[in-house]
């Protein structure tokens, strides 16, 4: 399978062979660490930048309660920050959702590429300008989204980033994340959670099973969610081989 | 952990037919009073429609506690 980094990073820039086999070469050892655990906290001096190959992590804060709030799922492809070697300290703790493959990038690495190669810079920027995006529209769903709508919007997102670095089968998807965690993304208690699922499979909007979710009726769930792929910025189709990612295919 | 299992009703009845774990009957109690809020928040019609009950069974189906959320207006007949 293709590298998900390169896989994304397709979705803003075609870069060329010589490009991909730096980004390839900076993925050449990477560990496997295990769920639950930070691949850096809060508090910490962050020197190295760190890459997702497969597994998901989360930003997350927790609070003086004992409350956590979970800020955005990293995924495969994505980078714990492209730059983040230049804050002193992290202000939120990244931990991985689920057994995962990392690559820990030496700040020195990205800085050679990013000034030895102009389309992987670009591409970096679209990548850090991305992630935002995804932030404000987090913002939007905890604000001003009711619960059905919260959890159809995030569906439809994990979707379509999926998708694009080939993580979707058909419109199955995996999702390591528990009823609670998910509560703590969305802003909601686990019971809502578990209530808006419950109307989601009852309204035949999706299917689940153990950490995984089928996508039944796309259309319905796209109109729920009133989701609008403009913030992720897809800018050309994925990779060869795959076909678009547009959810009311499904 | 226990399962506890919250059902809603009000217009029509929703049936909480999967259950969430929580530590004791207060655990449930703090979780119920949040869950309302949020409903109350986010489906504030609900109520304009008449009262809401959130009904809380433990495992054998027993309701142990309830939430009942309404609007009374003394004097002014609907």
């Amino acid at each position: 399978m293709q590298n998900p980094l390169i896989s994304k990073l397709l979705s803003c820039i075609d870069l060329g062979a010589d490009d991909r086999a730096a980004l390839e070469e900076l993925c050449t050892s990477s560990m496997w660490r295990d769920a639950g655990e930070d691949l850096i906290s809060e508090g910490d001096q962050p020197s190295d930048v760190f890459l997702l190959l497969s597994g998901w992590a989360c930003r997350y804060k927790y609070l003086r309660d004992g409350g956590r709030q979970i800020m955005a799922y990293l995924l495969p492809g994505d980078l714990c920050d492209t730059h983040v070697f230049i804050l002193k300290t992290m202000d939120h703790s990244i931990g991985l959702l689920s057994n995962a493959e990392v690559v820990r990038i030496p700040k020195e690495a990205i800085l050679t590429l990013t000034d030895e190669r102009p389309d992987i810079a670009k591409a970096f920027w679209w990548s850090t300008l991305v992630d935002e995006g995804v932030l404000r529209e987090w913002l939007v769903n905890i604000g001003k989204r009711d619960a059905y709508a919260r959890l159809a919007h995030l569906f439809c997102e994990l979707w379509v980033r999926l998708c694009h670095v080939g993580l979707t089968r058909d419109d199955q998807f995996t999702l390591p994340v528990t009823q609670e965690q998910l509560g703590d993304s969305l802003g909601l208690t686990s019971v809502h959670v578990n209530r808006v699922l419950g109307r989601m499979r009852n309204e035949g909007l999706v299917a689940t099973r153990a950490r995984s979710v089928t996508i039944l009726n796309g259309d319905r769930l796209h109109e729920v969610a009133g989701f609008n792929p403009n913030y992720l910025h897809l800018l050309r189709n994925p990779a060869s081989g795959q076909r678009a990612c547009e959810l009311d295919n499904l | 952990m226990p399962l506890y299992f919250f059902n809603l009703e009000g217009e029509a009845r929703e049936e909480d037919e999967t259950g969430t774990d929580f530590a004791d009957v207060h655990a449930a109690q703090l979780e119920a009073i949040r869950f309302a809020g949020e409903v109350l928040r986010q489906e504030p019609h609900r109520l304009m429609h008449g009262p809401l009950r959130l009904e809380v069974c433990d495992s054998a189906r027993a309701v142990r506690f309830v939430l009942d959320i309404g609007i009374t207006a003394p004097g002014i007949a609907r």
